[in-house]
């Protein structure tokens, strides 16, 4: 490993925001170049720092004040986001099952559509075709919101 | 794993002794962690990143200014560390405090040994 993809490596392994991490690595760099220019080889030098796992986990150490918090809520996004995926895959198999079995069926429910009164009335008169998308759409926004959720709870500022 | 008495004591001067050896000569941080062993005789070994907190407190609070110095031929430029005009007015500061620290904490002894 460089000593470039070993700064990165250790980078991407901070638990803080982007403007925090921007400073911690140029005085990581700031150090390490010093070492360079004080005769240790790189491979010294990321030997005596240790895996970036292990350098990253002791900066994050040492930031803790600063550090991100995992808000244990997180898990319950997760579990939004996979339920209405799997729902999703589950009804996405199902509209496809239909559609190859049967495209007059789908035909039919289309002319239902067009034919059909706008407005409140439309959810009376349209067919199955047409409730498979509106559960479409709510499982779609309840996986895109669950996953939100995820990656926003797991960067909750320290109190 | 150090002992607690010991480390909560470093952690209490630790800003302050950065904040005096930055006053003295502008340093950059791989530096000044240099600096505090040599001067302390390996008592304030420290850790990469150790300083890190503390640096950018003092910064945050405008008793320091990071600027970067140009390298030179050899030497590739580096993030400096000066104190600026508050950081020297609050090093005497904090140096006063320590002396009083210091003398009440040992006056406890002395009257014991009297």
């Amino acid at each position: 490993m460089n000593m470039q993809k070993y700064l990165r490596a250790v980078r991407r392994r901070l638990n803080m925001p982007r403007e925090l991490k921007d400073r911690v690595m140029s005085d990581y760099l700031c150090a390490i170049t010093a070492k360079q220019e004080s005769g240790q080889t790189d491979d010294a030098i990321m030997e005596e720092l240790g895996s970036p796992k292990k350098a990253a986990a002791e900066l994050n150490e040492q930031m803790k004040a600063y550090t991100y918090r995992k808000s244990p809520w997180r898990w319950v996004c997760l579990a939004v986001a996979v339920f209405s995926g799997l729902c999703l895959a589950y009804r996405g198999l199902l509209g496809l099952l239909l559609m190859l079995f049967n495209r007059t069926y789908n035909a039919a429910s289309s002319i239902g559509i067009i034919g059909g009164a706008d407005g409140p009335t439309a959810i009376f008169v349209t067919t199955t075709g047409s409730n498979l998308s509106a559960a479409f759409a709510l499982y779609i926004l309840l996986m895109a919101a669950g996953i939100l959720g995820y990656f926003v709870l797991r960067k909750q500022k320290q109190k | 794993m150090e002992e607690r008495f010991l480390q909560q004591l470093k952690k209490g001067v630790l800003e302050m002794l950065v904040l005096e050896i930055i006053s003295r000569e502008p340093t950059y941080g791989y530096e000044l962690m240099t600096k505090l062993k040599a001067c302390s005789d390996g008592l304030f070994t420290l850790k990469e990143g150790t300083l890190y907190p503390i640096l950018y407190r003092l910064e945050d609070e405008g008793m320091i200014e990071a600027s970067w110095s140009q390298g030179t031929g050899k030497t590739a430029p580096k993030k400096i560390y000066a104190a600026t005009e508050k950081g020297q007015a609050e090093r005497h500061r904090r140096y006063g405090i320590w002396k009083d620290f210091y003398r009440t904490v040992n006056g406890f002894y002395k009257e014991e040994a009297v």
